[in-house]
């Protein structure tokens, strides 16, 4: 990471050791520092806001590396760009990223906006991915630390803000950030990583959505083999669910069975169906060509079909697929072996070995067209 | 058992034959393409006999039933294939599967039936060609939509190959007839599992007469 002489560095501070240490990390460098503190959620059920504790803990880091901190109140944006578009996914049966999302819409949308109205040359935030150089322009790559690796939920930013983004963890790895969080003597140095949708927290992921939901709950019926469509259970609400997921599916003991696991081949929002197969090569979870809606690109847009690699998930090996652009942006992906569980409403993620080349969401996943199958 | 029960079984043995051959010519079509004009002509008969006086007559000349009758025994006697084709024994269980549960909704299904009927009767007067042309698209229109949909794996160049799934389509609607003749004559599941022994005796009588 290098950064200019006493430029100004506006730093998201999120409460967590990342942050910390990337604030750390820059006014280490010499540069002229300042924090920045985003609310985007009011307030939990209990009435006490999760966020109130984050900001006393980005404020003790602030303290001790004497550097100012700001406070932006972002949750109507947060609500209108990215919780209601989040809920209209889950409600069509879907399955949305949210993380994604928040970043190309807050962290480098209004955020990003607010910190450069604050004087900021550059933002910085604690996000373990790498901003570089390639066919001189300025490029997202992976994280050094393959386990921490976040270019996947970045890789919708928009490419515009390339250029005045820096990630001062990008070369470390999480047990160093949290050495030197350790010796810098900041209390979060131990505090857990946030994990699960960022807006929520810790809580319980479906007893939320049940405030904002119909969760209904419906029939959970076979996909495929002897058992097909036959009924075998009760499902909780279809957007408690992800196809391929295996866990919390309570179903045991199905007569005619084998004792083998269930996994969700797909969701049916007209009928308000779940299917479930034990079929590990089911179609649905072997699929390798998909559809997307418009590409968010962090390099010149495609005019013709491309190999590369994609993940659609967070923390999957990257597979070889080819890439053929589409009208309005759209794309269609054909991967050389099946990538896992495609899940309609995440994202699939390119990238050219290190680099990250764009984002786009999951419209639809092919399965009658896949290559060494035939639906007749 | 006497001798009605026998020729009960017999004729449950000759139709679930024709579930699995076709079955299984339709995945050799799918690993392996094209070629096989005889078993198209195999097909479009069992497909043509829809007013049999005997199950039997289904299925015509002596052979058309071999590869369907060597199948069935390999299924009764437990003898599995190698391991280079127990992928193959896999995958054409699931079709064979499939096209039975189709036959039993179709069975009391009499708008699609006559639908196909009616492709079946223009079929019979068609040339060869013509013939699996119609067949291909009563199929699509009729018996593609209903569930479990069949997907067939196998070599991606003939599975995209125009050409040849028509075929597919074919061998498919012949084991998707006999599923039908299966369940006419009292075919059912369970008795596939637990009346193995009777099953396979049955097998000896009929196998002289058609392989």
């Amino acid at each position: 990471m290098t950064t200019q002489p006493r430029e100004k560095i506006i730093v998201g501070l999120s409460g967590g050791v990342d942050s910390a240490v990337a604030a750390l990390t820059l006014v280490e460098s010499g540069a002229d520092v300042e924090a920045l503190f985003m609310f985007n959620w009011d307030e939990d059920e209990t009435g006490r806001c999760q966020a109130a504790a984050d900001f006393d803990d980005a404020a003790a880091v602030c303290r001790q590396l004497d550097i100012p901190l700001h406070r932006a109140d972002f949750s109507a944006n947060y609500k209108a760009r990215v919780f209601s578009y989040f809920l209209d996914r889950l409600q069509a049966g879907r399955t949305p990223n949210p993380d994604v999302l928040c970043n190309r819409e807050i962290k480098f949308g209004v955020f990003f906006d607010y910190a450069l109205r604050l004087g900021a040359d550059r933002v910085a935030t604690g996000h373990y991915a790498r901003v570089g150089s390639a066919d001189a322009e300025p490029a997202l790559f992976r994280g050094r630390d393959p386990g921490k690796d976040q270019s996947y939920f970045l890789a919708a930013m928009p490419r515009t803000t390339l250029a005045r983004t820096l990630f001062p963890l990008g070369d470390m790895v999480k047990s160093e950030v949290r050495e030197r969080a350790r010796s810098a003597g900041f209390d979060v140095h131990a505090k857990p990583d946030s994990t699960g949708v960022c807006f929520i927290g810790e809580r319980d992921f479906e007893g939320f959505l049940r405030n904002y939901l119909n969760t209904d709950p419906g029939p959970i019926r076979v996909s495929g083999g002897a058992l097909d469509g036959q009924l075998i259970g009760e499902h909780r609400g279809l957007h408690a669910y992800t196809v391929g997921q295996r866990r919390g599916l309570g179903l045991g003991g199905v007569a005619g069975a084998q004792p083998s696991p269930w996994f969700v081949a797909d969701k049916t929002v007209a009928d308000n169906t779940l299917w479930v197969t034990q079929e590990p090569d089911h179609p649905r979870l072997t699929a390798t060509q998909l559809t997307t809606s418009a590409c968010d690109w962090l390099i010149d847009a495609p005019t013709r079909a491309f190999k590369c690699t994609a993940q659609v998930r967070y923390r999957q090996a990257a597979v070889a697929c080819r890439v053929e652009p589409l009208a309005n942006n759209a794309l269609n992906v054909t991967f050389d072996r099946p990538p896992g569980s495609i899940a309609e409403g995440q994202y699939v993620v390119f990238y050219d070995h290190e680099r990250c080349l764009g984002a786009a969401e999951i419209e639809h996943v092919e399965t009658d067209t896949t290559p060494g199958r035939a639906t007749v | 058992m006497n001798d009605a029960q026998q020729d009960v079984l017999g004729d449950q043995i000759l139709a679930l034959a024709g579930v699995c051959q076709f079955a299984l010519y339709a995945h050799e079509l799918a690993v392996a393409g094209g070629g096989y004009a005889a078993r198209h002509y195999v097909a479009r008969q069992v497909i043509f006999a829809t007013n049999p006086e005997t199950v039997g007559e289904v299925f015509g000349e002596t052979g058309n039933l071999k590869d369907g009758l060597a199948y069935v025994r390999r299924q009764l006697t437990g003898k599995q294939n190698d391991n280079g084709a127990k992928n193959d024994d896999k995958r054409i269980a699931r079709y064979i599967g499939q096209v039975l549960k189709l036959a039993s909704k179709l069975r009391h299904d009499d708008s699609t039936l006559s639908n196909l009927s009616v492709a079946i009767d223009r079929a019979k007067v068609a040339p060869p060609a013509n013939a699996t042309a119609i067949l291909n698209t009563a199929y699509q229109n009729n018996i593609s939509p209903l569930r479990p949909r069949i997907v067939l794996q196998g070599n991606r160049d003939y599975l995209g190959d125009s050409e040849i799934l028509p075929y597919v389509r074919l061998q498919l609607l012949a084991a998707v007839r006999c599923g039908i003749l299966w369940r006419q004559c009292g075919g059912r599941f369970p008795s596939l599992f637990l009346r193995r022994r009777a099953l396979l005796a049955a097998l000896e009588r009929v196998h002289t007469r058609f392989s």
